[in-house]
């Protein structure tokens, strides 16, 4: 898949303000942070399904990236897949880690504390059309992140990498460090996992 | 392929394969209606990306921005921060906005090694040892130190090069045994009990053994210098035991001088026993140094 001239751009921009960083701009520091935590939080929270643990994870991954931005090599590889690779390995840690803990409950549990899901305001607010509209897609986005937390996590970081981040499989295959082949078949049966797993609320959307 | 398919990135020869196959496997077919409709399901995710608090930036910053605002304000973890104690340290940590020029500066990002450095300044050490927990083993040692010091005799002021020499090393330690010893002879309660244990043993001893001492009187009186006839002996015993107790023992010598009293105690037991040549004979039983330097002496 070939970059846009956009991209590119985006790309070389990145690029600069890592230097930038590297030779000790805060000011750089402050933009690549605020350039790129919306990213790395979003991946984390679609691999957990936990906001706290996405913020946990996420300032993990930066104070990681500021301790070793020093031994970061442009030339290598691209500061977008070098810091998606830290924050999958943190996530591949975070998920050993919590391994005992976590509980394999149904998709069709509740949805309490999914800060995607619905709350009680929008649970007890009134049943105009638009509003049950709003609540049904909400517990929808909650039911497919649920699913997707039940996929194993090669399948999962593969599909979150693929159909949510928009990375390509040259850049996936970096991060996973799998061959593309791989990287390719896993992104299928992940998709059709997670339709499986989905079967049941199919009908009533469709 | 089946991503291929998806992405539409197939050449037509291959998806011409690809249909031809799908066409005639039924599984082939299902998996990629799954796909399909899994790849669907994700399109309806992405949209909706899920947003950070408004925290999660500042506290990212607040991090990486240098030691400066590590100190003074707690770092933001999660759930688990209200969990954090208090600052311990025995004094107000005034030196931090000094300490590193580079984290004085507004947000500057703080380079590796300058933290290194940093870790082993005067003013650091100075804030790591200032910890309660380790002020508090440092005098609990010293007091340990001077106790020590002071138990076994050893004054700072007063030492010198000359004491350190092993022999001087050894003669103090010896020394010091012998102080011990001597203290632990002077308490009277040690005294007490000694003469309690001589007694008993020597009635023990009059009981079995009184008959047969009997016959043989006293052969160490017989190579005495002055010849004493017999019945001066009972007056004579006493003060020679005196004289016997009063020479050197290794360890009592002090006690019989500094205790007088005691002494005198002792040898009003012995006079109303010492007419007996077994009593005697007893007696020094309990003192074989002095029978030893005495037969030293005699011969």
């Amino acid at each position: 898949m070939e970059r846009t001239p956009e991209q590119e751009a985006a790309q070389e921009a990145l690029a600069k303000l890592v230097r930038q960083c590297i030779a000790g701009d805060s000011q750089a520091w402050q933009q690549l942070v605020a350039s790129q935590h919306r990213r790395i939080y979003a991946i984390c929270y679609r691999f957990t399904g936990s906001g706290s643990d996405a913020e946990d994870l996420t300032q993990e991954v930066f104070l990681k990236l500021y301790k070793n931005l020093t031994s970061f090599d442009l030339q290598k590889g691209s500061f977008q897949t070098w810091i998606t690779t830290l924050a999958r390995n943190l996530l591949v840690d975070h998920f050993r880690r919590t391994r005992q803990d976590r509980a394999t409950d149904s998709i069709d549990a509740s949805f309490d504390g999914e800060e995607d899901g619905p709350t009680i305001a929008d649970r007890l607010a009134d049943h105009r059309e638009s509003q049950e509209k709003h609540v049904a897609n909400l517990e929808l986005r909650g039911r497919i992140q649920k699913a997707l937390g039940q996929l194993s996590p090669e399948l999962r970081e593969a599909v979150i990498l693929r159909d949510l981040e928009d990375m390509d499989y040259k850049e996936i295959s970096q991060v996973l460090r799998i061959p593309e082949g791989t990287v390719k078949s896993r992104i299928s049966r992940g998709r059709g996992e997670l339709a499986r797993l989905l079967q049941r609320i199919e009908g009533q959307v469709v | 392929m089946l991503v291929d398919v998806l992405d539409g990135t197939l050449s037509t020869v291959d998806q011409a394969t690809f249909d031809l196959h799908v066409a005639g496997c039924p599984s082939c077919t299902a998996m990629l209606a799954d796909a399909r409709r899994g790849a669907a399901w994700l399109t309806m995710l992405k949209p909706h990306r899920p947003e950070p608090s408004v925290t999660l930036l500042e506290s990212i910053l607040t991090q990486t921005s240098g030691i400066t605002n590590k100190v003074n304000e707690p770092i933001v973890l999660g759930g688990s921060d209200h969990l954090r104690t208090p600052n311990t340290l025995l004094e107000s940590p005034a030196w931090t906005p000094a300490l590193n020029p580079a984290a004085t500066a507004p947000a500057k990002v703080l380079p590796f090694r300058e933290r290194i450095a940093n870790a082993f300044r005067l003013d650091t050490l100075r804030h790591t040892f200032m910890q309660p927990r380790l002020a508090m083993t440092a005098a609990m040692a010293f007091f340990s130190i001077a106790l020590t010091l002071n138990l076994t005799g050893v004054r700072l002021s007063e030492l010198r090069a000359s004491d350190f020499k092993p022999s001087s090393i050894k003669r103090t330690f010896y020394g010091t045994t012998a102080s011990v010893m001597r203290t632990f002879d002077n308490m009277r309660v040690v005294y007490e009990l000694e003469s309690r244990v001589r007694d008993i043993q020597r009635a023990s001893d009059n009981e079995t053994s009184a008959p047969s001492d009997q016959n043989t009187p006293a052969p160490r009186n017989q190579p005495s210098r002055d010849q004493q006839s017999p019945s001066q002996k009972p007056q004579d015993q006493p003060d020679n035991q005196d004289h016997k107790q009063a020479s050197p023992r290794p360890k009592s010598g002090s006690s019989r001088r500094e205790s007088p009293q005691g002494h005198l105690q002792y040898v009003g037991q012995l006079s109303g026993r010492g007419t007996s040549p077994a009593a005697t004979n007893d007696f020094e039983l309990f003192a074989p140094n002095v029978y030893k330097q005495q037969q030293g002496e005699l011969a």
